[in-house]
């Protein structure tokens, strides 16, 4: 079922802006579009109809109102009361600003004259004049001089093509202003700051000399404490002796790594049973004579351990190459705890980085030793011999 | 009268008048005279108040023109200047403080029933002349500058600084109050379209 071209629009159903727009309608007031759509509505419904013909009859009543004509004494009424001046336009009106505009322009002005007060007092735009101190010591000082007079000593002498600085620890000073404008008293006062300066420099080069030597020192020390230990244990019951170290290991959050065990007619170096099971005790042959222990501990236990090896008698021999926490930490197991390397008992010491001078290195330098001492782990090999009895069999 | 207003020939006018032509001005009151008087005269309803009126607002043209830069037309300029002074006449007068929705003389039964007594057009004239003044001041001003001057919706925005749609609307509901208070005046038959 077809609907009907055009549709037919529900009668009165125009709403009231376009009821409102018949008006505009009549008047030709419309765009082509609306006024095309509106007269399609009138067209379709007569109450529209009916009332735009009311409108329309009703402007054409208005437009057969009387209009009236003033009378011709008005208009020479009217010339003869204008101004004799004509209304010449006035010149392009200045423009106003605003008043942010007005107070950053006062701002500026100000700006520049300050500085242009402070410029002609500190005669900045002067060539600056040479050093009465001949010699090198201005070549450290920019500026030194540059309040000086140019009646100096040397007027000739360009002070800045000379100059060389390590830009590190040089602190300018700001051109100073020459209170009497005499060449003696402006000599002194130059002098006078070179000095300043020159403490300054010796003080900063002594604080840098410093800074230097207790990096190396604490470099020094921390890779003394990272060395790996070997030592040699002589004691009556090895079995007893490796439980108490693996026990001892084991509280000072440490590991360990191998036991070997090896028979007397075995040669050197080629162990015969070795085992990676840390947690459970060396079960130790009947006929072995030397049992060798590695055990890992962090560097902040270890000297936990190197006072019990003391203790047990013997001393610990420091490998000669130092082990690197990577190599160590490479050796460990896969399952090694991380919460083990997170002690932060950091012991204080000669050749340690402490407090009182950490503040002379670098924040991130000292950060980064600091944790690498903390997270390191020392490696200890232990050899277990039994005590050789010279007792003669019954 | 409508689109009459040459724009181009009063710029031209403007410029000599800003010249010194007093000429010029005879040319600009002679084009704007009767109309600016007769706008006056519906806002005071007196001949010599209306000349006062308009004599003032000539004035006020003629030094106005010095800081007239020509942004608008000159025609909706001297609008704008002379609405200026009607509406300051009429502030004075309080003219806004008659009740205008009072039903002054307009007869409530339809014309069609007695033609005789219509068939006047003075009549009806008067009719709507007494409707008019029954029409709230912002109806009643742009039925005189759009119906009796002619003006155009743009023409009537710019001369009461209003936009063109409030123009629109306060111009239809103008309308339909007159024709309400002219009743059956204005409801002689229909015509198709």
């Amino acid at each position: 079922m077809s609907k009907p071209y055009p549709p037919t629009p529900p009668p009165g159903a125009l709403p009231e802006s376009a009821r409102a727009d018949i008006k505009a309608w009549l008047d030709g007031e419309l765009s082509p579009l609306r006024r095309l759509y509106v007269g399609w509505r009138i067209s379709q419904d007569p109450a529209l109809r009916a009332e735009r013909d009311e409108l329309a009859r009703l402007g054409g009543e208005m437009k057969k109102l009387n209009h009236p004509t003033p009378r011709p004494e008005l208009r020479a009424r009217i010339l003869a009361n204008l101004p004799p001046a004509p209304p010449t336009p006035l010149p392009p009106a200045r423009r106003v600003l605003h008043p942010s505009q007005l107070a950053l322009s006062g701002s500026l002005a100000c700006a520049l004259l300050v500085a242009l007060l402070l410029g002609a007092q500190s005669g900045w735009w002067q060539t600056p004049a040479a050093s009465p101190l001949q010699g090198h010591e201005h070549r450290f000082a920019p500026g030194l001089y540059a309040g000086t007079r140019s009646h100096s000593t040397n007027p000739s002498s360009d002070t800045n093509s000379t100059f060389s600085h390590d830009s590190t620890s040089f602190t300018p000073h700001a051109p100073f202003h020459d209170p009497t404008g005499t060449s003696e008293e402006a000599d002194r006062i130059a002098a006078q700051r070179l000095n300043e300066w020159q403490t300054q420099r010796q003080q900063e080069l002594a604080r840098q000399k410093k800074a230097q030597r207790l990096l190396a020192e604490a470099k020094k020390a921390q890779a003394e404490r990272l060395r790996p230990v070997e030592a040699t244990l002589t004691v009556a019951d090895v079995a007893a002796t490796q439980v108490e170290l693996t026990t001892l290991t084991t509280r000072l959050s440490g590991r360990v790594l191998a036991a070997t065990s090896q028979p007397p007619d075995v040669p050197e170096g080629s162990a015969s049973v070795a085992s990676t099971d840390v947690s459970a005790p060396v079960i130790m042959p009947a006929a072995a004579t030397e049992t060798t222990v590695a055990f890992e501990v962090p560097v902040t236990q270890a000297d936990a351990l190197r006072h019990k090896l003391r203790a047990l008698g013997a001393l610990p021999v420091v490998a000669k190459a130092p082990v690197r926490q990577s190599a160590v930490a490479s050796a460990l197991p896969a399952d090694s705890g991380d919460a083990n390397r997170t002690e932060t008992n950091q012991r204080t010491g000669a050749g340690h980085i402490t407090r009182e001078n950490a503040g002379d290195l670098h924040p991130a330098r000292m950060r980064t030793m600091t944790d690498t001492a903390d997270t390191a782990l020392v490696r200890f090999t232990v050899h277990l011999r039994p005590t050789v009895s010279h007792t003669s069999s019954k | 009268m409508r689109g009459s207003m040459t724009s181009e020939d009063d710029r031209q006018l403007v410029r000599r008048i800003q010249a010194g032509d007093r000429a010029a001005f005879e040319a600009l009151l002679d084009r704007y005279e009767a109309r600016v008087y007769r706008l006056a005269l519906r806002f005071t309803d007196s001949v010599s108040d209306a000349e006062d009126v308009t004599q003032e607002i000539f004035l006020g043209i003629y030094k106005g023109l010095a800081n007239f830069r020509g942004n608008a037309a000159p025609g909706t300029w001297i609008y704008r200047v002379a609405m200026n002074h009607c509406l300051e006449f009429r502030r004075k007068r309080k003219l806004d403080s008659v009740p205008y929705e009072e039903e002054l003389m307009i007869p409530s039964r339809d014309w069609r029933e007695d033609p005789e007594e219509s068939a006047s057009k003075g009549e009806l004239a008067d009719r709507i002349e007494a409707a008019l003044q029954c029409l709230s001041p912002q109806h009643r001003d742009v039925i005189i500058l759009h119906e009796l001057q002619g003006l155009t919706y743009q023409e009537v925005a710019a001369a009461l600084n209003v936009p063109v749609g409030t123009v629109k609307s306060r111009l239809s509901n103008a309308f339909r109050r007159l024709r309400d208070l002219l009743g059956g005046y204005v409801t002689e038959g229909t015509n198709p379209i």
